[in-house]
């Protein structure tokens, strides 16, 4: 059957695959059984170390009990280098592993996701599959991603995120790699794990979610299947993201977090993202700072740009952040929205401007041992009129983008990337 | 045929002695050795005692191996150094026995025929009927399928050859099977079964090398008439002394490094490894290029003189930096490279650290590299993942919108 051209808004929809998950209190303790059933002989374990805690020691003792080879590369960084990724691979080929466990947040998953495919094509540099589907080879190595941070989603995601630090040294660039090659074997969510996920941390990982849940919401993709997973995960967040962070043994709200990061994944996966993570993803790219942190800077900013092209769909994130809208109109409860994203990020005691962000109230490696020498490098977060040049530039560029709800030029996004910067969280309420 | 009906026992005839009473025979393993040597090719041990005994026990020798490992020019230089005439057969598919073996000169039959009408007309001038006539001159058929009329190929040279000679059976598995089934009886008896004449047997036994690149498996029943060998690519010393002895010009601790780099290379999942003859084509080329150290450039920039595939050219140019400098922190990314990206990776695991989380790698290689920042600032360019991807736009929806007046 002809279909009208003109009736095609935007291009056929594509479902990507998820893998097959073990989930709740527990679940790690699967590892090694699951690691047997899918052959494993001699693997690699890729984190980012964790320093502080024992969850790779544990890991990977476990997996040496059930009779597996473990080789372990613990050097991942925060927003994971192509040098992480092609060391990786060297140390797999070197022993001759045949699958990978990874173990951690979304920089150890998506590095281990960047050597999966590396390793698939004979070690080719992981940048050159930036983009959709650049991978020619599905053969890749079983891998298990075992998340210790109630955020990334990435153990279930078909995308992973990687700084491109050799092409241009002095201008990095961090870009998102599409791939359904790139998908977990099987992915390990266990809320137990997340107990020792500092505090700052845990936040920052929940506006992650809640960037991952609206995102997909709003997206110009308009992916229906996908509208269900990103309202529960907002309305999880909302209800969770607190307890997590106050109280680190609470199975509840870790818990909670667990499904609503899972569920996020998978919303975005086929749904779409948009300029929050173009905007996170440039500041990254040239300060090395944490992805959650980004997000929960850029995320309010986002939503009052994109607000004005869909109040009525802001105004369904309301409801689903417990927002009583009964007498609202869809602006107002679209502004009610807005008004209980900044709560949560105060409440939550996230910095409220990039140029806020300094190397002591930024956390990212309070799992490893300080900030990386990108951050050092960069010092302070300038915010002056060249750096949102050059980050809206890259937000322009970034994979992300055309997602997103608003359309964006160069002159629409830099005033929002400037507010990001220097603006006040309070300019935004009505 | 009596001539050549039997192995000949004449004294002088004999395969020790040339012409000038010279003994060309090896006396034993060293003096193989040195006088293959001498004759420009370096035989190691193994090589040495091998063809020692070939002549020694009047076996073919069955020469296996990758493309350029000397093995054909081992028969060469055997023929040099044994003062015989080298005979080859070179095979391919589809060759049949009359390209290897002989084939009836049906020109030149034809020829005689017409040349002597007359004394055979004169033959069957007495005759009455036809029948008569053919009977007449069948009587004589043997004239014309006799040594006179027969074309020899490699093979009944080899084995006509009034002096004694090298026979070189080349790439013989290239080679049909069938052809393969006709070498049996000259492999073991050093004889040719031909049916009009009968069995012509070596005056002098050949020496018979075969060459096999091993594209697929020999009969046992070749084997087992040969010695066998098998020729790998050599230790770097002998391949060093093989380019010394070359005189390629190319400076001798270079010439070291190179052969380095090439066993690297060889190490390599390469379609076609980099044989010896090419190693020395890339001494020779780097010489003439007067290269006075071996840059990850200048080997990049020749790398097509010994790698021969696509595939094998972006794999090799990926590892030259490490086989140059193991522990070199280089650009891996070379400026004529397509992609664009940085491919492969200088930091080689264990090298160094990344625990504290930095990174003190030196990247002032990349940064005078003007592509690197070019194909880096086209990423900040809007729609560069193209049109109908990811939620952009398909081409049509701007007409649509305008068309559309909300």
């Amino acid at each position: 059957m002809q279909v009208d051209e003109l009736l095609k808004p935007f291009p056929i929809k594509e479902f990507h695959p998820f893998p097959r998950a073990l989930m709740g209190p527990g679940a790690h303790e699967m590892i090694g059984p699951e690691a047997l059933k899918m052959g494993f002989k001699k693997t690699l374990v890729m984190t980012s170390g964790l320093r502080g805690t024992d969850i790779v020691h544990k890991i990977v003792e476990s997996l040496k009990y059930h009779g597996l080879e473990v080789v372990v590369y613990d050097k991942v960084e925060s927003n994971p280098k192509d040098y992480n990724v092609m060391d990786a691979v060297a140390l797999y080929q070197e022993n001759k592993c045949d699958s990978f466990v990874s173990i951690g947040g979304g920089s150890s998953h998506d590095a281990c996701k960047g050597a999966r495919i590396s390793v698939a094509h004979d070690g080719r540099s992981v940048n050159e599959f930036e983009g959709f589907n650049m991978s020619e080879n599905p053969n890749n190595p079983p891998h298990i991603a075992v998340s210790t941070t109630a955020g990334t989603g990435s153990e279930t995601s078909w995308a992973y995120v990687i700084t491109d630090t050799t092409t241009d040294p002095n201008n990095p660039h961090k870009y998102v790699a599409f791939d359904d090659a790139s998908v977990a074997s099987l992915a390990v969510d266990d809320p137990v794990l997340y107990f020792d996920c500092p505090t700052d941390y845990t936040a920052q990982c929940g506006f992650d979610v809640l960037a991952h849940a609206s995102e997909p919401y709003v997206s110009r993709l308009d992916f229906q299947p996908s509208l269900g997973n990103a309202l529960h995960a907002i309305k999880l967040t909302e209800e969770n993201l607190r307890a997590a962070t106050w109280n680190g043994q609470d199975l509840r709200g870790r818990e909670g977090m667990m499904y609503a990061q899972y569920i996020a994944a998978q919303a975005f996966n086929s749904g779409g993202l948009g300029i929050i993570h173009s905007i996170s993803h440039a500041v990254s790219a040239f300060y090395d700072t944490h992805h959650g942190l980004n997000n929960a800077i850029a995320l309010p900013r986002v939503w009052a740009f994109n607000m004005s092209a869909s109040y009525k769909k802001f105004a369904d994130i309301a409801r689903a952040m417990s927002i009583d809208t009964h007498g609202m109109t869809d602006v107002q409860a679209a502004e009610a929205a807005l008004a209980a994203s900044i709560r949560l990020l105060r409440d939550v005691a996230i910095p409220e401007r990039f140029v806020d962000v300094t190397a002591d109230s930024y956390s990212k490696n309070r799992l490893g041992t300080g900030p990386t020498k990108y951050y050092e490098k960069a010092k302070v977060i300038k915010g002056d009129k060249a750096d949102v040049e050059r980050i809206t530039n890259h937000v322009l560029g970034d994979a992300c983008t055309p997602g997103n709800l608003r359309e964006c030029t160069f002159e629409t996004v830099s005033p929002v990337v400037d507010h990001c910067m220097n603006g006040e969280l309070d300019d935004l309420l009505g | 045929m009596t001539a050549v009906s039997s192995k000949s026992t004449d004294p002088d005839s004999t395969d020790s002695t040339d012409s000038t009473g010279t003994d060309l025979q090896f006396v034993d393993v060293q003096d193989t050795k040195d006088r293959l040597d001498a004759g420009g090719y370096l035989a190691d041990d193994a090589l040495a005692t091998t063809v020692f005994l070939q002549t020694r026990l009047d076996k073919p020798l069955l020469i296996e191996g990758p493309a350029g490992v000397g093995k054909t020019q081992l028969a060469s230089s055997l023929a040099q150094v044994t003062g015989r005439r080298l005979l080859r057969l070179q095979c391919y598919e589809g060759q049949d026995e009359s390209k290897a073996l002989y084939e009836w000169d049906y020109g030149k039959q034809l020829l005689y025929t017409q040349i002597l009408r007359e004394k055979i007309t004169e033959l069957v001038g007495d005759t009455r009927t036809i029948d008569e006539a053919v009977d007449r001159i069948a009587t004589h058929d043997s004239v014309f399928f006799s040594e006179r009329f027969l074309a020899q190929r490699p093979l009944l040279e080899a084995v006509l050859s009034p002096d004694p000679v090298v026979l070189l059976i080349d790439e013989v598995d290239r080679a049909d099977e069938a052809l393969e089934a006709v070498l049996l009886e000259l492999l073991a008896e050093f004889q040719i079964s031909i049916p009009e004449v009968g069995t012509v047997r070596a005056k002098h036994q050949p020496y018979v090398i075969l060459t096999s690149n091993n594209t697929r498996d020999l009969s046992a029943a070749l084997k087992r008439r040969c010695l066998h060998l098998f020729l790998d690519y050599p230790d770097a010393e002998r391949e060093l002394d093989i380019i010394r002895s070359k005189d390629t010009g190319l400076d001798d601790a270079l010439a070291s490094q190179l052969v380095e780099v090439v066993r690297g290379l060889r190490e390599l999942d390469l379609r076609k490894a980099p044989s010896i003859s090419e190693t020395i084509d890339w001494a020779r080329t780097l010489a003439v290029l007067g290269a006075s150290e071996l840059s990850s450039k200048v080997l990049s920039d020749t790398l097509n003189i010994v790698v021969k595939y696509e595939r094998d050219v972006s794999e090799a140019r990926k590892a030259i930096p490490r086989l140059v400098d193991p522990n070199a922190t280089v650009p891996e990314e070379l400026p004529t490279h397509g992609h664009g990206h940085g491919h492969g990776h200088g930091h080689g695991h264990g090298d160094h650290d990344h625990s504290d989380g930095d990174h003190d790698h030196d990247h002032s290689a990349y940064a005078s590299d003007p592509d690197g920042s070019a194909v880096r600032a086209a990423k900040d360019k809007p729609g560069r993942h193209g049109k109908g991807i990811y939620g952009e736009p398909g081409r049509d929806t701007r007409r649509t919108a305008r068309r559309r007046t909300f």
